[in-house]
């Protein structure tokens, strides 16, 4: 499962009637995800992926920099 | 405090989540039939066995009845408590869409809150040796999350307060409730209290007590028997309740149907001991509650006890009341509905409270379920056995709800013409 699939699932799972279509431009919380529950999609990202957010993380505003934040910590995990 | 120097509160809408399933109306008529929810519970995870008779809302779809939004990042004792507050809204005649008001409160009872999320946390934490718990843990747990979420999904902006006062939470809360109408700092409060303790940790808490009736799989239904001969304890259940309160005035304003007025409120401690209750104590709340509605002993025809189906608890209580009512309280009817909706904790005073209000609202009395001999020491009132009863001109009843710690609350309800 990759990021984008992650995602997906998880709005289906925790959104009242989720959005067929999710693109990168898409809004967090137009989609859905609000600051409490992105907390619960981060720690399953963790969960998942064997990654760590740091605390100063910035808040990601569309699906696209989540994905890119996701991104960028499996690719430095791959590195390490 | 005189009831006529204050504002008046009207009970204008009702909601409750039933444990067999149905709706409200269909939860009354089965308290009315004396028909008992209380089942064999087997904790689905406990590590070693534990089986209770309790109360249970099996047929409750958290995701249907609240929305995947908030089923999602709630415990159930939120979850049932929105539900609840939805089904009172509606039935207020209130639009889900009305536009927010800072003169719509929240005032919530729990005893305990989100249990089943804190179980949750130590078990992943101290069982199964996670290192992390989850983030929404706290969000989860608190016990004022269901009160916010009533508040955020109603657009509800004046004062949004819990109440924890044990068994006595949610009358509490009503009563508090009626206290912030009363002198004009709000037009509209959603009321109530929820409850969901079915963890094995809360189980095994109140079995430690020797306080959960003694049955078998197939005796439970009839396990909870308040003030008969021979009972053994009480009964654990899950459930919420939920009362739209409202400034007389407003409600008549704008055409309101309302089911009754909420005309007193009494409280008092009983300053004597944290788990043996005291009649004195009782007395004082009681006759509090009647003086600010207004009301003498002969006014009163129905008191829904607390009733929880404790040898000493009952015993006390139908002796305050014989003190409170004196040469009447041979004519006063009385029951334990916890015969059959079980002890929701601090939810328990909502329930009772929705099941007053309908008593008063449709002049049927419900009964105490598995009650066919009266012990000697609960006897002195006119104790409802089998089915309810039926067109006794109610025009008062009293829900009484006396909690550990000494706490307790007494809601005076009037009939509404």
């Amino acid at each position: 499962m990759d990021s984008l699939e992650l995602l997906k699932a998880f709005v289906k799972k925790h959104v009242d009637n989720p959005p067929e279509n999710i693109t990168a431009d898409s809004k967090l919380l137009d989609i859905g995800i609000d600051s409490l529950n992105l907390l619960e999609l981060l720690f399953e990202a963790e969960e998942k992926f064997g990654i760590r957010f740091p605390n100063d993380t910035p808040q990601p505003e569309t699906v696209g920099q989540l994905i890119d934040m996701f991104e960028q910590l499996q690719r430095a995990k791959t590195q390490a | 405090m005189s009831a006529r120097s204050q504002r008046r509160v009207a009970v204008t809408g009702v909601g409750i989540v039933s444990p067999f399933g149905g709706d409200t109306g269909d939860f009354f008529a089965k308290m009315m039939n004396g028909d008992s929810a209380v089942r064999w519970y087997r904790h689905p995870s406990a590590q070693s066995r534990l089986e209770q008779p309790a109360v249970f809302c099996p047929d409750f779809d958290a995701e249907r009845a609240v929305g995947r939004q908030i089923s999602s990042v709630t415990d159930r004792f939120s979850q049932l408590g929105v539900a609840s507050a939805f089904v009172a809204w509606d039935d207020a005649g209130l639009p889900r869409d009305l536009a927010p008001s800072d003169a719509h409160g929240v005032s919530w009872g729990t005893g305990i809150g989100g249990t089943l999320t804190i179980e949750k946390g130590y078990t992943e934490v101290y069982e199964l040796g996670k290192s992390r718990a989850s983030p929404l843990s706290v969000p989860m747990a608190m016990n004022n999350a269901a009160a916010s979420h009533i508040a955020i999904s109603l657009g509800l902006g004046g004062a949004c307060l819990s109440y924890s006062v044990a068994c006595a939470s949610s009358a509490v809360a009503i009563g508090e409730a009626f206290r912030r109408i009363q002198c004009g700092d709000a037009l509209l409060v959603v009321a109530g209290g929820s409850e969901a303790p079915l963890t094995s940790s809360v189980m095994r808490a109140w079995e430690a007590m020797r306080m959960i009736a003694d049955c078998d799989e197939r005796t439970a239904p009839q396990a909870c028997r308040p003030f008969q001969v021979g009972r053994t304890g009480l009964v654990l259940g899950e459930g919420a309740a939920a009362l739209v309160l409202e400034d007389w005035g407003h409600a008549c304003e704008r055409g309101a149907r309302i089911y009754c007025e909420l005309a007193g409120f009494g409280q008092s401690c009983d300053h004597k001991h944290l788990v043996r209750p005291d009649a004195a104590g009782q007395v004082r709340a009681v006759d509090a509650a009647m003086r600010e509605a207004g009301l003498q002993a002969s006014d009163v025809g129905y008191v829904n006890a607390h009733g929880a189906g404790t040898r000493e608890g009952d015993a006390i209580e139908v002796n305050a009341l014989t003190k409170v009512f004196g040469e009447h309280a041979g004519d006063l009817a009385v029951s334990s509905t916890k015969s059959m909706h079980g002890h929701t904790l601090g939810a328990a005073g909502a329930i009772e409270a929705l099941i007053t209000v309908l008593a008063l609202a449709r002049d049927e009395i419900p009964p105490t379920a598995n009650l066919n001999q009266v012990a000697a020491e609960c006897e002195g009132v006119r104790h409802v056995i089998g089915q309810g009863l039926r067109r006794t001109n109610l025009r008062a009843a009293l829900s009484n709800s006396f909690a550990f710690g000494g706490s307790n609350a007494v809601l005076a309800f009037r009939s509404a013409t």
